[in-house]
């Protein structure tokens, strides 16, 4: 008997292991004429002999609450041909893509925010060349998009990804501490030396309390702002991507700006308090503004979207401003640079046109439905500024900000400079070169001077070294 | 082989056992079968979900793999990644970061597990809150400590460096932003973290010791120090030996700390092997490197732990 036991116990658990191991593919509803696809599967026609919608799933990160109009706008725009999919991902951090890439799941559109990547999986084979789209459109990428973004997206003459968003910098401000400090508003033209002097007036205090004039990632990001406006994109390759341009005097101008700010006037926010607070989350970024840690938060125009209940207490009335960001001296009009998330086709997708038809609605045709809500300027260039208005009045309509000087600021005309780099020379090396170097600089351990002498000499080293292979 | 019970007198051959009908195996072999049944579905998740991939990996060392250009991407390149190990600055900093981690918690730690040990051992008042609250970071989640202590190391007004303020000390450390102290303070997390494990298992060891070798050395007059020198130490030698072991194995794999506190940062300075592999697997989908690393430090840690075991051998 107890040996009978025994065995029942092991025939059920290597069952219940074995089930455990099965794989899991998407439920597709009964009605749905479209099987999951296995890794390695071909794009082929969807089924015409059935008269249910084609399945078109669709991976991004965004939750699924604000997914909903889009869903129900496409389906119901093509009701009877395609069906929306949505399939949430956890974030997107490069290896939660690539898994989902890898695992043979179905996939017609999916998303990505980093242009390293897009590179990376291009080069693998992972996603359709878009041109053919293009070329049936009868226009071009930078009709569409824009000449800094196409630059960007152009992998040897090719587009794997369209843009679904724009992320343009901008800072906000905290209205009520710039009246109590006696300080004007910044003027959306203004200066990076008006910017550093507006910085000094607004600080104050000491130790725990005290309160800092402005806060930016400008470990990772915004020590090289300046560099890139005056440099354009792909800053710090020369014109042929043979050899770096480390040299060049705006990087340097760019790095001691920041050294200046943190070190000299101590009117930004530390690196060791930014992530010890984990004020590189924008949600804790834009919480700090509101209450009060500091003046002025350097963030891309989605910041506004945490101006919102569920992420905490909000500030009263319109106590959050908005400004361009700041501009080198001597300009005609502000500069400032902006990053894109993107989509793509995968290449085993079972729909191709079904796929671009989708991407095509998320990005171009609907972009009020999917960049809209997110706080974010869609890929492609307004057509007039009646179409930007409308699209800025979705995007400003938070609570505590002040929304005629948000819709005033972003119709002013400016220069945008794309920051996304699909240049492969090199370019993860000099990426992780930049972190350790730059994080020493701001630390008071290397010198200015040295760490560019350093960008150079080893930037150099990694593109020689990747153009020999 | 049939069991003969004895020996037929009317037909002179031998009488074997005659096995109930259906039921072909003896006892001992059923038993058997029952027991490799248990231990196949172990044996099975281990092959499955160790070794196979650690001879992937193996494999994969030698090759140039991007994952998601799916197994065609492969590309065989021979030693080149091993080649590339020795003149990588940031592989041979986080090696040495990782030997210095590994040799600087693991004996420390161990020293101060047998002190708290031998005095939590002894009559104290509390015994069992105290060895709770040694215990308690062992079971937390070391990311939430990482969080908390980042808070705690904060150089500008952080309560560690306004405590040193207070008493004088002018320049406190950078601890974690410091290139010199980064590590240093990554370290004291992770002996903090592993002490009360590491006291558990002595507290363990120590009540094996039987009590008359005590009461026997106290009768030949000998004092405290050579009581622990001469009784507590040769005693726990097999415990101290795995906890070394267990200790050492641990702490060549650190990286939540790592990842969370510092990013390896600032400038490398407290980068370590594991996190190192992490960012060039799934950072730079370079899985062919990030392989080699991954051998490389196996092999590490397999021969500290072969020499380690011959040299008790030895000794024993």
């Amino acid at each position: 008997m107890k040996k009978s036991i025994s065995l029942l116990c092991v025939v059920l658990l290597t069952l219940s292991i074995l089930t455990g191991c099965t794989s899991n593919a998407p439920n597709a509803p009964a009605s749905s004429s479209n099987p999951p696809s296995g890794a390695g599967s071909q794009s082929g026609k969807p089924d015409s002999s059935s008269k249910q919608p084609t399945n078109l799933y669709f991976y991004a990160w965004t939750l699924e609450n604000n997914m909903t109009e889009l869903i129900n706008q496409f389906n119901k725009d093509y009701e009877g041909k395609y069906k929306l999919v949505y399939k949430k991902l956890n974030d997107a951090a490069t290896m939660t893509i690539n898994t989902a890439l890898a695992s043979g799941e179905q996939i017609d559109v999916m998303t990505q925010a980093n242009a390293f990547d897009l590179r990376t999986r291009a080069d693998s084979g992972n996603y359709l060349p878009l041109n053919e789209f293009f070329d049936k459109m009868g226009t071009t990428y930078a009709k569409v998009f824009g000449n800094g973004i196409e630059a960007t997206q152009n992998i040897n003459g090719k587009y794997y990804s369209i843009p679904y968003c724009r992320n343009i910098q901008m800072v906000y401000f905290n209205k009520k501490m710039f009246d109590k400090a006696g300080v004007k508003y910044p003027d959306p033209n203004w200066t990076w030396e008006d910017f550093r002097e507006t910085a000094r007036k607004l600080t104050s205090g000491s130790g725990a309390n005290k309160v800092y004039g402005a806060m930016a990632d400008f470990e990772n990001e915004y020590w090289r702002e300046i560099a890139m406006q005056k440099l354009g994109e792909f800053w710090f390759y020369n014109k042929d991507f043979t050899a770096t341009k480390f040299e060049n005097p705006a990087i340097k101008e760019s790095l001691q700006y920041w050294y200046d700010l943190a070190r000299v006037d101590k009117s930004v926010v530390p690196l060791d308090e930014y992530k010890a607070l984990k004020y590189n989350n924008d949600t804790n970024g834009m919480i700090g503004l509101y209450q009060g840690k500091y003046a002025m938060f350097i963030v891309p125009v989605y910041g506004c979207l945490y101006l919102d209940e569920g992420y905490g207490k909000i500030p009263e009335g319109t106590d959050i401003g908005l400004t361009n960001m700041p501009s080198p001296a001597g300009r005609s009009k502000p500069v400032t640079t902006l990053y894109t998330s993107t989509m793509s086709i995968p290449a085993n997708t079972k729909n191709k046109e079904g796929a671009w038809t989708l991407m095509k609605y998320v990005g171009i045709d609907r972009a009020d439905l999917f960049a809209g809500p997110k706080a974010m300027h869609p890929g492609y260039s307004f057509a007039n500024k009646e179409q930007e208005l409308a699209f800025n009045k979705i995007i400003f309509k938070h609570p505590g900000l002040d929304i005629d000087m948000s819709l005033k600021v972003m119709a002013v005309d400016r220069d945008l400079v794309s920051e996304d780099n699909t240049i492969v020379q090199g370019q993860a090396e000099i990426n992780e070169l930049i972190k350790a170097n730059i994080s020493r600089v701001f630390n008071g351990e290397m010198s200015v001077d040295d760490c560019i002498k350093d960008f150079k000499t080893k930037g150099d080293a990694a593109v020689a070294k990747m153009l020999k292979k | 082989m049939k069991e003969v019970i004895g020996i037929s007198t009317t037909l002179m051959t031998p009488v074997v056992k005659k096995q109930p009908k259906g039921k072909g195996l003896s006892l001992e072999s059923r038993e058997n079968i029952i027991g490799w049944a248990f231990l196949s579905l172990n044996f099975a998740g281990y092959i499955a979900f160790k070794l196979i991939p650690i001879l992937i990996a193996l494999v994969l060392s030698f090759c140039e793999w991007n994952f998601v250009s799916g197994w065609s991407g492969i590309k065989l390149v021979g030693l080149a990644n091993y080649k590339k190990l020795f003149t990588d600055p940031v592989f041979l900093i986080s090696m040495k970061n990782t030997i210095i981690y590994a040799f600087g918690t693991v004996p420390f730690a161990i020293f101060l597990a047998l002190i708290f040990g031998v005095f939590l051992n002894s009559h104290v008042y509390g015994k069992g809150i105290l060895r709770l609250i040694f215990y308690l970071p062992n079971i937390s989640s070391m990311v939430a400590i990482s969080v908390v202590w980042m808070v705690l190391f904060l150089p500008s007004y952080g309560p560690i460096n306004e405590l040193l303020r207070s008493i004088g000390i002018a320049n406190p450390p950078k601890w974690l932003n410091g290139s010199s102290t980064s590590l240093l303070t990554i370290m004291m997390l992770g002996i903090w973290q592993v002490l009360g494990y590491n006291i558990i298992i002595v507290l363990a060891g120590l009540q094996g010791i039987p009590a008359s070798l005590y009461e026997a050395a106290e009768i030949d007059g000998a004092n405290a120090r050579q009581k622990f020198f001469r009784i507590t130490i040769p005693s726990l030698s097999s415990t101290l030996f795995f906890l070394t072991m267990i200790s050492f194995i641990g702490s060549f794999q650190v990286f939540t700390p790592v990842q969370v506190m510092t990013e390896g940062g600032p400038g490398n300075s407290s980068s370590v092997i594991v996190y190192y592999i992490y960012t060039t697997a799934f950072k730079y989908n370079n899985i062919g490197y990030a392989s080699s690393m991954s051998w490389v430090l196996f092999l590490m840690v397999f021969t500290f732990a072969t020499v380690r075991m011959l040299i008790a051998k030895r000794n024993n």
